[in-house]
C-alpha cells in the first residue's frame, strides 16, 4: 500500500516537474543563435569561406549534438520513485550558463569542422579581435 | 608494435624534471590530511589569488574553461552570443524586440517582477541607435513599467554612489584620525540589527494588515511573512553589516517592488535599507560628539570630499589631494573610487531623465513604446550602456569584451548581470580595497549564493547553502567529505567574498581550508606545473590533473607551440606531434632511445582518428591517446607556457626555470615549499 502510494506521489511529482521544466535551449534560442552567428558581419561568415545557409545547417547540427550532451547531463535526474528522468526548472543563472556551454561547444565544433576554410588574415586569427 | 621499455637516461631526465616540480609544491594532500591549514594570511591569499586566476572562467568547468581560454575563436564567440540570448530570454517582451527571428510580442508581465534590473538594463541597451533601428514592428515596451524601473534604478545608482562617497570619507578619516577616535563614530552591528528588526516588525504589521492585496498578493503573502519571520530570527542576536545588507536587499527585491513602496511608510523602508540606517546612526553620533577635534576632523573630511567630488578639472584632483597631504597610494585609491562613483552617478542621472521622459515628458500618454518611439527616445537622451548583450552580438572589437569578461568570471558574472552596478565598477571597487559592501551586500551576491549550491548524486548530510564547503560523495574513498572540486559555492567563495571574509571562512575551521587546499593542489599552476624555458625551447612537465610522469617539449614561437614532443614515463615512449588549430592532428611515435631527443629509430605515424580505432590497442596508441586526452584538458597549459616563456604573460605561469640558472617566480604566492 505504502509502495503504491509512493509511486503515485512520485508520478504526480514527476509530471509536475516536467510541467515546470524549462526548455532551456528552445526554438527561440536556436533561431536567434543561428541568425546572429551566421549574419553577414559575424565571425563565422567573415572568417570562413562559407555560405549563410551552410553556416546555419552546420551550426544547427552542432547545436543539436551539443545540446544533448550538455543539457541532459546537468539538469536531468532520475526520479527515485519512478526511475524516470525528470528535468527541473532552471534558475536564470543556470539558463545563461547552459546557453554559454552549448554555444561554446557548438562554436568549437564548427570551427573545427571548417578549419580548412578559414581565412588566413590576421584579423581572423587574432582572438582579441573578436572578444 | 610493442615499445621497448627501460631506458634509464630518459627516466633520469624526466624524473629530475618532475622532482623539481615536486620540490616546489606544497604538500597539500588534503585527502590524506597530511598538512594543516596555513595560518599566514598572505599565504592563504596567495593561494586564493592563484586559483582565481586559474578559474577566471565561471559558468564553465575547468575543461570547458580551457577550451574557452585557449580554444578556437569560434567557441568563445558562440559562447558569448549564446549567453546573451540566454540572458534575454527570461525577459520575453524584450526578447520579442531583441532576438532575431521572434515575430510576436509575448505577454508575460511576470518578467518584470522576476528581474527588474535586467529588464530595465536590457531596455536601456535596447535604446542604442543600432538596436532601435533593428527593432521589429511587433516590439512594444510597456511605458509605465519601464518608467518605474528607471526610477528605482536611478535611486539605487545614486544610493550606490553615495555609499562610495561614504567610503571615501572613511578612507580620508582613517588617514587623519587615530583608531580610538575612529571607534567613536563607528556604528556597531548591534545598533544596525536593532534598526533592521524594528523595520521588519513594522513591515510584518503592514503586511498582516493589508487586506486588499496592495502590499502583497494573497498568493505570496504567506511566503512574504515567512521570509520576514526568518530574518527576524536570523538577526535577533547575530549578523554583521554585510549579512544584513544582503538579506534586506534580497527581501526588498523579492517582495517590495517599486510600485508598492509608496504603500509602506518611508521610515520603515529606511530601516530596512541597512546602508541608510548606518549613515543615519553615524550622523547622529557625530552630531552628539563631545570631542570638538573629532567633530572638526569629520567635518573637514566631508568638505574635502565635497571639493573633490565636485571638481571638474579631472587632472587637478590628484594635486588637490596631494596638497592635503595624503600619501600616493591613498590618492590613487581615492581617485579610482571617485571615478567609479562619478560613473555610477551619471548613469543614475541618465536613468532619472529617462524616467522623466516616460512619466512626464511627451511620451507620458503612450501606453507602450513602439520601435519609432524608442528611436526618438533614445536619440533625445543619448542613453549609453555598453554592458548589454545586444551590443556584443555585433562583435565589434573592443565592445564585445564586456560579455566575455562576464561569461568568464564566476561570481562576478551573476553580479554583473543582476546588479545595477556594472562589472567594471565592481572590479574597480575591489581593486581600490573599499569595504566591499557593494559586492557582498549586493543582491547579486545573494543570488549567487542561492543558486550556486548543489549536491552530488549521493546524499551527504543534506546541504547548507550558507556554507562554502559542500559535502560530496567521494567514490574513491566511498565516503562523504568536503569537496575539493570546483563548484558554484567554491566559486562564490573565491570570487564573491572580500579578503576579510575569505580569511574568516578559512579560520572558522569548517572545512573551507581543506576545500581550498584540495583545489590548490589539484589546479594551481604553481603546484602542478614545472616549466623550463631556454630561449624559445619550452619544457613543461607535471601539468594537469594527470600530469605526473609526462612531459611536453615544444618551441614557443610567436604563432603558438611548434615542434611539439610528448614524453611518457609510463610507456617509455615519445612522439613528435602535429597540432592543427591547437588540437592533436597526427604524430610519429618512437621508442625512447636516447637521453634528450625524440626521433631516433623507427617511427610510426598515427592520426587523431586512427589512435581511437577499434582493434589491438598498442602502446603507441596508448601513448597518443594519453597525449590526446591530456592535450584536450590542458591546452591552456601549453598556450600559457608559450606565453610565459616568451615573457608575454605572467598570468598562470608556474615557476619558470630559465636557462642560465635564474629561477623566476611569476606567481604571487610566496614562501612555502615542501
Amino acid at each position: 500500500m505504502h509502495t503504491l502510494l509512493l509511486v503515485i506521489i512520485g508520478l504526480i511529482f514527476n509530471v509536475a516537474m516536467l510541467g515546470n521544466a524549462v526548455a532551456a535551449w528552445d526554438k527561440q534560442s536556436e533561431t536567434a543563435f543561428l541568425a546572429l552567428m551566421c549574419s553577414s558581419d559575424s565571425y563565422f561568415l567573415k572568417c570562413f569561406d562559407m555560405t549563410r545557409e551552410k553556416c546555419k545547417t552546420d551550426l544547427n547540427k552542432s547545436v543539436n549534438e551539443c545540446r544533448d550532451s550538455v543539457e541532459i547531463a546537468k539538469f536531468t535526474k532520475k526520479s527515485r520513485a519512478t526511475g524516470h528522468p525528470t528535468t527541473r526548472p532552471l534558475t536564470e543563472k543556470e539558463d545563461i550558463d547552459l546557453h554559454a556551454k552549448i554555444g561554446l561547444c557548438a562554436g568549437l565544433k564548427v570551427e573545427k569542422l571548417w578549419s580548412d576554410r578559414k581565412a588566413a588574415s590576421q584579423e581572423c586569427r587574432k582572438r582579441e579581435n573578436w572578444q | 608494435m610493442i615499445l621497448r621499455r627501460g631506458l634509464l637516461s630518459f627516466n633520469f631526465v624526466l624524473a629530475s624534471m618532475l622532482s623539481v616540480a615536486h620540490a616546489n609544491s606544497v604538500s597539500l594532500d588534503s585527502k590524506n590530511g597530511r598538512r594543516s591549514c596555513p595560518t599566514n594570511p598572505d599565504e592563504i591569499m596567495g593561494m586564493i589569488d592563484e586559483l582565481k586566476e586559474t578559474f577566471e572562467c565561471g559558468g564553465f568547468n575547468l575543461k570547458e574553461c580551457n577550451q574557452y581560454r585557449s580554444g578556437s575563436i569560434g567557441g568563445g564567440v558562440a559562447a558569448s552570443v549564446a549567453a546573451g540570448i540566454g540572458s534575454l530570454k527570461s525577459r520575453p517582451r524584450l526578447a520579442a524586440c531583441l532576438l532575431p527571428g521572434t515575430t510576436a510580442s509575448i505577454q508575460l508581465p511576470s518578467a518584470i517582477e522576476r528581474s527588474r534590473y535586467q529588464f530595465a538594463l536590457n531596455a536601456l541597451g535596447f535604446l542604442q541607435p543600432n538596436a532601435a533601428d533593428a527593432a521589429p514592428g511587433s516590439c512594444n515596451l510597456p511605458t509605465k513599467e519601464l518608467a518605474k524601473e528607471f526610477t528605482a534604478m536611478s535611486r539605487e545608482h545614486h544610493d550606490e554612489a553615495a555609499k562610495i562617497r561614504g567610503q571615501m570619507v572613511d578612507a580620508m578619516l582613517s588617514q587623519k584620525l587615530t583608531p580610538a577616535a575612529l571607534e567613536k563614530i563607528e556604528v556597531p552591528d548591534s545598533a544596525l540589527r536593532a534598526k533592521l528588526l524594528e523595520g521588519l516588525d513594522e513591515l510584518e504589521k503592514a503586511v498582516v494588515a493589508d487586506k486588499d492585496g496592495r502590499i502583497s498578493s494573497p498568493r505570496s503573502k504567506t511566503m512574504f511573512l515567512d521570509e520576514i519571520k526568518k530574518l527576524k530570527t536570523q538577526f535577533r542576536s547575530v549578523g554583521n553589516f554585510a549579512e544584513m545588507h544582503s538579506a534586506s536587499i534580497r527581501l526588498i527585491d523579492n517582495y517590495i517592488p517599486a510600485d508598492i513602496r509608496g504603500d509602506l511608510s518611508s521610515s520603515t523602508l529606511e530601516k530596512l535599507r541597512v546602508w541608510n540606517s548606518q549613515a543615519a546612526i553615524r550622523a547622529e553620533k557625530i552630531a552628539n560628539l563631545d570631542d570638538p577635534a573629532l567633530k572638526a576632523a569629520y567635518k573637514k573630511a566631508l568638505s574635502e570630499v565635497d571639493v573633490l567630488t565636485g571638481m571638474t578639472d579631472w587632472n587637478g584632483r590628484a594635486d588637490y589631494l596631494k596638497g592635503l597631504g595624503y600619501p600616493k597610494n591613498v590618492i590613487d585609491n581615492l581617485l579610482e573610487a571617485d571615478g567609479t562613483r562619478r560613473n555610477i552617478s551619471s548613469r543614475g542621472s541618465a536613468l532619472q531623465m529617462a524616467s522623466h521622459d516616460l512619466s512626464f515628458g511627451r511620451l507620458k500618454d503612450k501606453t507602450v513604446l513602439a520601435a519609432a518611439d524608442l528611436k526618438d527616445f533614445m536619440r533625445s537622451r543619448h542613453i549609453n550602456f555598453y554592458d548589454h548583450p545586444l551590443l556584443r552580438f555585433s562583435h565589434v572589437p573592443g565592445l564585445n569584451s564586456g560579455l566575455v569578461k562576464t561569461v568568464g568570471s564566476a561570481g562576478r558574472a551573476a553580479m554583473a548581470k543582476l546588479s545595477s552596478v556594472a562589472a567594471g565598477d565592481l572590479a574597480g571597487l575591489t581593486k581600490v580595497g573599499l569595504k566591499g559592501a557593494a559586492l557582498v551586500g549586493s543582491k547579486a551576491f545573494a543570488a549567487v549564493s542561492e543558486t550556486a549550491f548543489h549536491m552530488g548524486s549521493v546524499d551527504c548530510r543534506g546541504g547548507n547553502p550558507s556554507v562554502y564547503v559542500t559535502e560530496v560523495y567521494d567514490s574513491a574513498t566511498e565516503r562523504c567529505g568536503p569537496s575539493t572540486e570546483r563548484n558554484g559555492m567554491t566559486d562564490t567563495f573565491l570570487f564573491g567574498l572580500t579578503k576579510d571574509e575569505q580569511l574568516k571562512e578559512i579560520q572558522q575551521g569548517n572545512g573551507t581550508c581543506a576545500m581550498l587546499m584540495g583545489m590548490y593542489d589539484r589546479y594551481a599552476p604553481s603546484q602542478n606545473w614545472n616549466l623550463s624555458c631556454d630561449g624559445e625551447a619550452a619544457t613543461l612537465s607535471g601539468a594537469g590533473e594527470n600530469g605526473g610522469g609526462q612531459m611536453v617539449k615544444f618551441r614557443a614561437g610567436p604563432s603558438g607551440p611548434q615542434n611539439l614532443q610528448w614524453f611518457s614515463t609510463d610507456l617509455e615512449a615519445c612522439a613528435n606531434v602535429s597540432l592543427k588549430n591547437g588540437e592533436f592532428d597526427s604524430a610519429v611515435a618512437y621508442e625512447y632511445e636516447n637521453g634528450g631527443a625524440c626521433g631516433a629509430g623507427e617511427g610510426h605515424r598515427h592520426t587523431a582518428s586512427s589512435i581511437w580505432n577499434r582493434g589491438t590497442v598498442t602502446d603507441e596508441k596508448k601513448l597518443l591517446r594519453q597525449f590526446s586526452k591530456w592535450q584536450k584538458e590542458n591546452s591552456y597549459a601549453i598556450a600559457s607556457a608559450a606565453d610565459c616563456c616568451q615573457g608575454r604573460s605572467t598570468s598562470m605561469c608556474p615557476d619558470v626555470n630559465r636557462a642560465g640558472g635564474n629561477r623566476i617566480r611569476t606567481t604571487r604566492r610566496t614562501g612555502t615549499s615542501k
